[in-house]
């Protein structure tokens, strides 16, 4: 803020090009206040910061959430063997070395909720729409930096909650992520040992996390819609900034709908109602419930679910499409088409969460109006993999690090997406549904995937984060490692097509015990894809503090307007005036070269 | 001890890749600090760069997708075999195996087409990438081709997926074929937290009515010290009195029509038969029904995997052929606990309904075994006191 009070546009909010809004920022002048530790890093209102705490708080939970998968795929590669040092790790939860179903459970079902939630709805969006928004729409802060703070800060405790509810002794909630009632609607440790405390402390930090959630979605949405630079159509917003408004937008319908759940979910459980259960037959006792639908939780849980995997995959797609453009030197192909498609897989979206639920014994003409709006979704999704084919061809392709992470994104996407187009399908889904096709399906298009679209995000915009430059010859070795090895982990598991997933062991099934020395391959490419990532966490922590400086404002040759701000901007972002925008963000390699935004045109030249 | 050595090797090897990575940043700062005359500073080195990444793409795309395609054929023979034991898992087959060729086509030729592009148009200082922004055409022709053959594939798929689930049980027109002739089997399993509950009928070819309330429940188990949490209604309705539960085996007939009535006690599972094509959600509270035919007796389907390489190979276990001792099996699907990976039974299928009935006669049911006694005992005790372990002496011997 201190940099606010030598900013001549707060001294005269109604400058040229500065969208009325210094108002939020004009009252600091009179009191003049050096910024503590505290208020820099820590209660920051700062979007930038924010962002940035949100992505390092993804990255904990990245490694996590990734430590814990390798622990359940040492298991499932060797089920009979024993890992002593389990034991040192986990005590009683790996008894002999061997890790325990209860903790297996309680690893799977933490692993997607941390992964899920926390890093890729968190840690992607939180980190990017906080980052870009204001910097590429023009704006000095979020419409309310307040808000922006307390959103971080319930996901922060959020976080909190989720990492005690690790320690306590009847262990996590351990009935999947999904947490289905009956299972998870009884508070009886004798049913399920992660539905005691466990699953109430899991209830409590996803609660907290759709909070956070709001308060973002909303703060996002308010400051695309009104915040906007003189110029700025919405015509002319950069794709990732409208993959972050639908993502949005995406989070605010459905989220509270998880609410919902949660809160009914645990009336169940605390206070004895039935809307979730009915007619439980436990130890030979029929169970007071009545009248209740476990089916009922599904519908809402996947409302949100759904919708959940686009609020996940779409900010990566913008950030692919942007990402792609500067470093081909070429537009994006088909601007429109993109946005279009975008939107249509919002609005489509919504409607095709009960494909998760086509052997729950719902009416099969539900299951076919589901199964209709599901495959419509390919194609939207076709357009946008079409499109960006395209915009590689005849371009200049830079194989910048980002760069290549956005060509794995389309490799990925490709490869997850097809896989869908089986599973969308109701008549194939019967064999496949619960296997491992679905887990191999969901792992590439929304795990890796959405994790290439960050790591693309991450290496292009560091030097915007942090003035420095990140090393590029550990991120190559990242790019390929990660890439190679994370199809060796996924790839295989389409072989095991029928496998159940969610299985602490095959040994005593036949039909599921004939992959032979599949399973350690996978395990051994996942202790690869961990590796790598380290080398990605030491080469982001090194070159926040070391890495070479940034000399330049616009490294990349980008046409975006946060390229226009000082290389280390402060508290509004900059330093003059806002500047205006008076073309889109995609004038690359020109008539008259590569042109920002910021520029006016040219005589002659038509606007977009 | 292992774990600090492993643990060491890849510290000293990501260390080492952390100097590689140094160190070509400091000789890239030098060569540039060199070479004063190039111009855009930040990609002086850029051709170079993408070169290097570009061929590995290129290597990328060919290793990629001669894996994916070896390792499907190589997998093939382990998978669960691809011959369906039910006439609508034939179709569903058929269903898989149209989405496979369209979308192993799409994968084949978008990777070509991707990684050719990142080949050809890698960066060169003297190229300039052409403005391309838009083409309504080629919009137009990738918007249609998704869409025919989204199109093409739903309206299969959908026709498939009624014919399996309508809810008329009477097979007339199943398929296309007449199986309403057949006798059908109908029987229940019901999951349970870990273990599945089979119910025949017996020779009236009824199941027993359930009532799930307090009385058939609780008050049944605390009058006769005997779980009934099935609800069945042992004292008002005969029909229960010949229906047998079955511990290992659950049984079906070669071309008879098996209707599974599916729920569950506790928690979700589902029933899931994956030779047969079936799963069906159990929920308490909700029952479910799911129905099929089955083609190939267990004989017939153990001679037809005795053709195949993997299914000759010796079973280290038995010390026999793997196809001498396959059995179909039973499996839950649905998260239900911490031993939700253990729930397993075998499948068994006649070749003819003699050999069922032959099963079926030869079993006592529950009711005589079990039910009756534990009722006798309490409703009208002889002088002797019977106690609570005469009446478990007693189901045993039964």
């Amino acid at each position: 803020m201190a940099d606010l009070t030598t900013n001549p546009n707060v001294v005269n909010p109604s400058h040229e090009g500065q969208v009325d809004q210094g108002h939020d920022h004009g009252h600091h002048d009179d009191h003049h206040h050096e910024e503590t530790f505290l208020t820099k890093y820590v209660f920051s209102m700062d979007h930038k910061m924010i962002s940035k705490q949100f992505l390092i708080t993804g990255i904990f939970w990245a490694f996590i959430g990734g430590a814990m998968s390798l622990l359940f795929r040492l298991q499932l590669a060797w089920p009979e063997s024993t890992f002593p040092f389990m034991e040192t790790l986990l005590g009683r939860w790996a008894e002999g070395g061997q890790l325990s179903p209860d903790f297996y459970y309680a690893l799977v079902t933490i692993h997607g909720t941390v992964l899920v939630f926390f890093v890729l709805t968190g840690g992607l969006s939180g980190t990017f729409a906080n980052f870009l928004i204001p910097l590429q729409i023009g704006a000095r802060d979020m419409a309310s930096p307040l808000m922006n703070m307390l959103s971080y800060w319930f996901f922060f405790a959020s976080s909190m909650v989720m990492f005690c509810s690790l320690f306590i002794e009847t262990g996590p909630a351990s009935g999947g992520w999904t947490s289905y009632p009956p299972l998870n609607g009884l508070r009886d440790v004798a049913v399920n040992k992660g539905s005691g405390l466990g699953f109430d402390l899991w209830l409590t930090s996803i609660s907290l996390f759709i909070v956070s959630s709001l308060l973002g979605g909303l703060n996002y949405i308010s400051t695309i819609i009104n915040l906007r630079t003189r110029g700025m159509t919405l015509s002319r917003l950069p794709l990732v900034v409208w993959g972050l408004m639908f993502a949005a937008i995406l989070g605010v319908l459905a989220f509270p709908a998880l609410l919902s759940a949660a809160v009914l979910l645990e009336f169940d459980r605390l206070l004895d109602t039935s809307f979730f259960l009915n007619n439980i037959v436990i130890n030979g006792e029929l169970l007071a419930y009545k009248g209740g639908s476990p089916i009922l939780y599904q519908h809402l849980f996947w409302f949100l679910g759904h919708p959940e995997v686009y609020i996940i995959i779409i900010p990566a797609m913008g950030i692919v499409s942007d990402v792609m453009s500067v470093h081909a030197r070429k537009p994006i192909f088909g601007y429109k088409a993109m946005l279009i498609s975008m939107l249509a897989i919002v609005v489509i979206g919504f409607f095709v969460w009960a494909h998760h639920m086509f052997v729950t014994g719902m009416s099969p003409v539900l299951g076919v109006v589901f199964a209709i709006f599901t495959l419509l979704i390919a194609v939207p999704s076709a357009i946008k993999t079409f499109n960006w084919i395209t915009t590689l061809w005849r371009g200049n392709l830079r194989l910048t690090v980002p760069m290549l992470f956005c060509i794995g994104f389309v490799s990925l996407f490709i490869t997850g997406g097809v896989t869908g187009i089986f599973l969308g399908n109701p008549a194939v889904d019967v064999q496949l549904h619960d296997t491992y096709f679905v887990v191999a399906h969901f792992h590439i298009i929304m795990g890796v995937a959405a994790f290439f679209g960050m790591w693309a995000g991450v290496y292009h915009w560091f030097p915007k984060m942090f003035g420095r430059h990140m090393n590029r010859t550990l991120g190559y070795m990242h790019f390929w490692i990660t890439l190679v090895s994370a199809y060796l982990v996924f790839f295989p598991m389409h072989f095991m097509t029928g496998f159940p997933r969610r299985y602490w062991s095959f040994t005593n099934f036949e039909t599921f015990n004939t992959m032979g020395n599949l399973q350690a391959i996978i395990t051994i490419a996942a202790f690869v894809v961990f590796s790598a990532q380290i080398l990605f966490l030491t080469n982001f922590f090194y070159s926040i503090f070391r890495g070479r400086p940034v000399t330049e404002k616009n490294p990349w040759g980008a046409t975006t307007l946060e390229w226009t701000t000082p290389i280390r901007p402060g508290h509004g972002n900059w330093e003059g005036n806002i500047p205006s925008v008076h073309r889109w963000a995609y004038d690359y390699s020109t008539a008259n070269g590569d042109v920002g935004q910021n520029v006016p045109l040219q005589e002659g030249e038509v606007v977009h | 001890m292992y774990a600090f050595i492993i643990l060491s090797v890849l510290i000293l090897l990501f260390t080492a890749f952390f100097f590689i990575g140094k160190i070509s940043e400091t000789s890239t700062a030098i060569r540039k600090a060199n070479a004063s005359d190039e111009g855009d500073d930040s990609y002086d080195d850029m051709e170079h760069v993408s070169n290097i990444n570009g061929y590995l793409s290129l290597l990328f795309m060919v290793g990629f997708l001669f894996l994916s395609f070896y390792g499907t054929l190589h997998y093939l023979p382990r998978m669960i075999p691809r011959l369906a034991n039910s006439v609508h898992g034939q179709e569903l087959d058929k269903m898989f195996m149209m989405t496979y060729y369209i979308t192993a086509s799409i994968f084949l030729i978008t990777h070509i087409v991707l990684f050719a592009f990142v080949f050809m148009y890698r960066y060169r200082r003297n190229r300039k990438a052409y403005f391309f922004s838009h083409s309504n055409t080629l919009e137009i022709v990738w918007t249609t081709i998704p869409a025919l053959a989204m199109a093409y594939l739903v309206y299969n798929g959908l026709i498939a997926w009624n014919e399996t689930f309508t809810k008329d049980n009477s097979f007339t027109e199943y398929f296309g074929n007449d199986y309403s002739d057949q006798t059908p089997i109908t029987m229940e399993v019901t999951g349970y937290q870990f273990g599945w509950k089979v119910r025949y009928p017996g020779t009236d070819a009824r199941l027993g009515n359930r009532i799930i309330d307090d009385e058939h429940i609780n008050e049944f188990y605390a009058t006769y010290s005997l779980p009934n949490e099935l609800g069945i209604d042992w004292q008002d309705d005969s029909s229960s009195h010949d229906d047998l539960f079955v511990d290992d085996t659950v049984r079906f007939v070669k071309g008879h029509p098996a209707i599974v009535n599916v729920g569950a006690l506790d928690v979700l599972h589902s029933f899931y038969l994956p030779h047969f094509r079936i799963k069906m959600d159990c929920v308490p509270g909700t029952p479910n029904q799911i129905k099929f035919i089955p083609l190939y007796s267990t004989e017939e389907y153990r001679e037809i995997l005795s053709k195949e390489a993997y299914w000759q190979e010796i079973n280290e276990a038995t010390g026999r052929p793997r196809w001498e001792t396959f059995n179909f099996e039973l499996a839950c699907t649905e998260l239900c606990g911490a031993s939700h990976w253990a729930m397993q039974k075998y499948v068994k299928v006649y070749e003819t309904m003699d050999e069922f009935y032959a099963w079926q006669n030869a079993q006592t049911p529950y009711y005589v075994s079990t039910v009756e006694p534990a009722i006798a005992a309490v409703d009208s005790p002889t002088e002797e006191e019977v106690t609570e372990d005469e009446v478990s002496i007693e189901m045993a011997k039964n």
